[in-house]
């Protein structure tokens, strides 16, 4: 882009910014005349480049004091590492929020019907919806859960919906993750940093605070003790301990909502009862936030080697006396194979269509799939689905001829371990790297909570490759994070 | 709803707290003996005195052929398989505030983890002799800082008290072992010699040492012998480092800790600090106290770590050893041989807090 404002005594900080041909966060549509956040380009187009990264330098220096650290916690060597925060914002204006709110709203309650019905009368496998043996088969259904009651009709209390931009800048539903997603704490504490760091960035723009997540969460979870706990029922964070690699949100959540953080250890259970050992003796337990997986939650129940859970969670889950946040075996919901169905899922028991759509999928058990993702490999990407992995994925315009005429044989002989997709062109935000301020691609997951109702925080975690060209936004992989701005009103 | 204190909690606490005296303890000891080596008494030199201080004489030569500043320092400053070192310290203390950081201040986070970074940042000459006095007094500063902030940061709940408790029985006990040194030194009959015991110089460094010079020297002048010197740091209620204020501070937090938490009975623990003023007031009352001081620490020493089990059996959900025909003999045999560092460690796993004591093997 042309040079609009200049630092004040140097390069400004967008002076060589160039989109290329993405949707960009903050401009919009490659090539569109009038960029979509006007008055907050000139903000950062008046700031100076040096400046802003002197300023970065404190914010991350004040983070790694916090340690607010992502991983790699071994044995012996604390190797905390942070994961890179971007100074400069990413931004949703207010009526793009309201079709993201509802979107999310409406695939939360769809999710919740599916893994009713499926732990029950499975309904939608007798229409027809989705072949049963597809969610009963698959790795992550748990038998366990058949005819259990979750309060409120909830089984994700928590819920990530990883959302991409396409090169329209259309939302889309990447994936769903209702099992127990993170990175929450990011949200909160990105709005921190920015505030300390750039106040200035933030005066005269309107936008939503995220600070309510902790309180908003307390609530939803209390809605969904069981009946029986009083009025102030006791909520608890569950965690696998300091040597997992979230444990730093653990200890963040737990904070924001003022409840103990507890070890599998620091849990008993007597008579179908949860308790917790404190100085006072054994007390009472009503809903547990849990961030250990389905496999190491009850050794009674699934692994019996697990040495993180507590043995008889699920006898008293099932008894109604304790209530489990997200609840066991939600991971069929999310499974990449259910994902090609949801918007499906959502007609079927909504009577609505999306508001937010999937990427387009391929089911490639479908005959007329198949036969279209084979007349058109070289466009496409393949992906295998349920937790067979191992073949890997491919990609279509990347591949040799070879691998493609191999992909092609897979896919004939076991149609149904694969879907298909195009190739999509993620949006980007303009970020500052050692390379100076360039296009990076970037997603978004917003967090909802659900109790007897869905609230989604206004916000949102946005990932950013950082390495040049990459299109994987994992914190695994060299990514970042950014804020994210929901404006209160149209117009910046 | 009141939500009682976790169990483990009140444990990593207690040991938060501990650590965190240790650090400045050990500090403090190194920094002392490399000032005393330094001058005029150079040949008296003797780096050993600090191995045998902590008990640690089969651990540390089964690394080292001998004793001497090099193999000392590293043992003690920046030698991670030592669970006794500087290093050791501040990394268990902040492994416990990691575990407590949904509880404690988040400024008193950062100065845990500023601490353990700025040790850890550290090059090797900073743990050269040379370099010692220098580096014992960051590490100092930064554990004084840290109580300081725990003191002016924390909420006052059951926590605070087990916070103070590791404290207070640290304190005690490196006080105890500090008052030991001298006979640590002089092996065998010449302990005898009233002469060897009345080094003036040697014990204005145990009071350097524990930070009391300037009191002393206010109350007690010159009689800078080691008859006035031991009873000031051990029944001097005015010296926060003696015995006694740590006993009187501990009985006040236990009394707190009942009355004001819905915790369990602390009547074992009462029980136990009753035990430990019983053993300070009748020394107290010994005139010979000088010469059977070696036998006082010993029995100071293992009656903190009786304490210290008393509060795992009661509040740390450790199991207390079911009673064995004969364990009162082999508990009393046992305890003696168990004032090493290793005793005064917390342990791996909750629950087995209680292993060092009462023989359950």
């Amino acid at each position: 882009m042309t040079s609009t404002g200049n630092g004040r005594n140097g390069h400004g900080l967008l002076d060589d910014y160039d989109q290329g041909r993405f949707y960009c966060e903050l401009r919009g549509a490659s090539g569109a005349e009038t960029p979509k956040h006007q008055n907050l380009l000139k903000i950062l187009s008046a700031l100076d480049e040096e400046e802003v990264r002197a300023r970065a330098a404190e914010a991350t220096s004040e983070l790694f004091d916090l340690g607010v650290t992502f991983t790699v916690y071994t044995e012996r060597d604390a190797i905390d590492r942070i994961l890179p925060f971007d100074i400069i914002p990413r931004v949703i204006s207010a009526d793009e929020w309201r079709t993201v709110n509802s979107g999310v709203v409406q695939r939360v309650k769809a999710l919740n019907l599916f893994l009713y019905d499926i732990y029950h009368d499975g309904k939608i496998f007798k229409d027809g919806v989705i072949p049963e043996e597809l969610v009963r088969g698959n790795a992550n259904y748990r038998a366990q859960m058949c005819g259990y009651e979750p309060p409120c009709g909830t089984y994700v209390h928590i819920a990530g919906v990883d959302l991409i931009r396409d090169g329209s800048g259309q939302f889309r539903v990447l994936e769903d993750n209702a099992r127990t997603p993170s990175g929450v704490s990011y949200v909160l504490e990105n709005r921190n940093l920015m505030q300390r760091a750039f106040p200035d960035l933030l005066e005269g723009i309107a936008v939503r605070s995220v600070s309510e997540y902790g309180a908003r969460m307390h609530d939803k979870l209390q809605e969904v003790a069981p009946e029986g706990a009083g009025l102030d029922p006791q909520i608890v964070l569950l965690s696998p301990g300091i040597y997992n690699s979230a444990y730093f949100e653990h200890i963040f959540l737990a904070r924001q909502m003022g409840v103990p953080l507890v070890e599998g250890r620091d849990l008993t259970v007597e008579d179908d009862r949860v308790y917790m050992k404190t100085i006072a003796g054994l007390q009472r337990v009503d809903v547990i936030y849990r961030r250990i997986d389905d496999a190491f939650l009850d050794p009674e129940c699934f692994n019996p080697e697990s040495m993180l859970g507590v043995p008889g969670l699920m006898r008293a889950a099932r008894a109604g006396n304790v209530a489990l946040a997200n609840a066991v075996g939600n991971g069929v919901a999310d499974d990449k194979a259910v994902y090609a169905y949801m918007p499906r899922i959502i007609e079927y028991y909504l009577s609505e269509k999306p508001i937010l759509e999937n990427v387009q999928t391929n089911i490639c058990r479908e005959p007329e799939a198949l036969a279209y993702t084979l007349d058109n490999l070289d466009k496409l990407v393949v992906k295998p689905v349920g937790e067979s992995g191992g073949y890997g994925i491919v990609v279509g315009p990347k591949a040799t001829a070879a691998e493609l005429a191999e992909c092609a044989e897979r896919l004939k002989a076991d149609p149904e371990n694969f879907i298909s997709q195009p190739m999509i062109e993620l949006s980007v935000g303009p970020t500052l790297t050692d390379r100076g301020v360039v296009p990076c691609h970037v997603d978004l997951r917003p967090f909802a909570v659900t109790g007897k109702e869905t609230w989604v925080l206004p916000g949102g975690l946005t990932r950013v490759a950082m390495k040049k060209g990459s299109i994987i936004v994992n914190s695994s992989q060299g990514g970042g994070t950014k804020d994210t701005w929901v404006l209160e009103t149209e117009a910046t | 709803m009141t939500t009682a204190l976790l169990s483990r909690y009140a444990e990593c606490m207690f040991w938060f707290g501990r650590y965190t005296e240790r650090s400045a303890c050990l500090a403090r000891v190194l920094e002392v003996q490399t000032s005393f080596s330094r001058g005029a008494r150079a040949e008296a030199a003797d780096w050993g005195w600090v191995v045998r201080l902590y008990d640690d004489a089969e651990r540390f030569f089964a690394d080292n052929a001998t004793a001497d500043s090099r193999s000392v320092i590293r043992f003690y400053a920046n030698d991670r398989r030592n669970p006794g070192s500087i290093i050791s310290s501040i990394y268990a203390a902040r492994e416990n505030a990691r575990t407590l950081r949904a509880m404690i201040s988040t400024d008193l986070w950062l100065q845990v983890n500023s601490f353990f970074i700025r040790f850890g940042n550290l090059p090797e000459s900073a743990h050269s002799e040379a370099r010692m006095a220098q580096t014992c007094e960051m590490v100092k500063k930064e554990a004084y800082a840290q109580l300081g902030v725990a003191e002016a940061t924390l909420y006052r709940d059951a926590a605070w008290h087990f916070f103070m408790f590791g404290v207070l029985i640290e304190r005690a006990d490196q006080m105890s072992r500090l008052l030991d040194v001298r006979f640590a030194q002089i092996p065998g009959a010449a302990q005898d010699d009233p002469s060897e015991l009345g080094d003036y110089g040697f014990w204005s460094v145990v009071l350097r040492s524990a930070a009391s010079l300037q009191a002393f020297l206010r109350i007690a002048h010159k009689r800078r012998d080691p008859e006035t010197v031991a009873r000031f740091l051990i029944f001097n209620r005015s010296v926060p480092r003696s015995i006694a204020f740590c006993l009187a501070e501990l009985e006040e937090g236990m009394g707190k800790l009942r009355s004001q938490f819905e915790s369990r009975s602390t009547s074992a623990a009462h029980r136990q600090i009753d035990v430990l003023n019983q053993t300070i007031a009748q020394a107290e009352q010994d005139p010979n106290l000088i010469e059977r001081l070696h036998q006082f620490n010993d029995t100071i020493q293992r009656q903190l770590i009786e304490l210290t089990d008393e509060l795992a059996y009661t509040f740390f959900d450790a199991q207390r050893p079911s009673p064995t025909p004969g364990a009162e003999l082999s508990g009393a045999a046992a305890s003696t041989a168990q004032s090493g560092t290793q005793s005064q460690s917390q342990s791996q796993s909750q629950g087995a807090s209680q292993s060092q004591s009462q023989g359950s093997s």
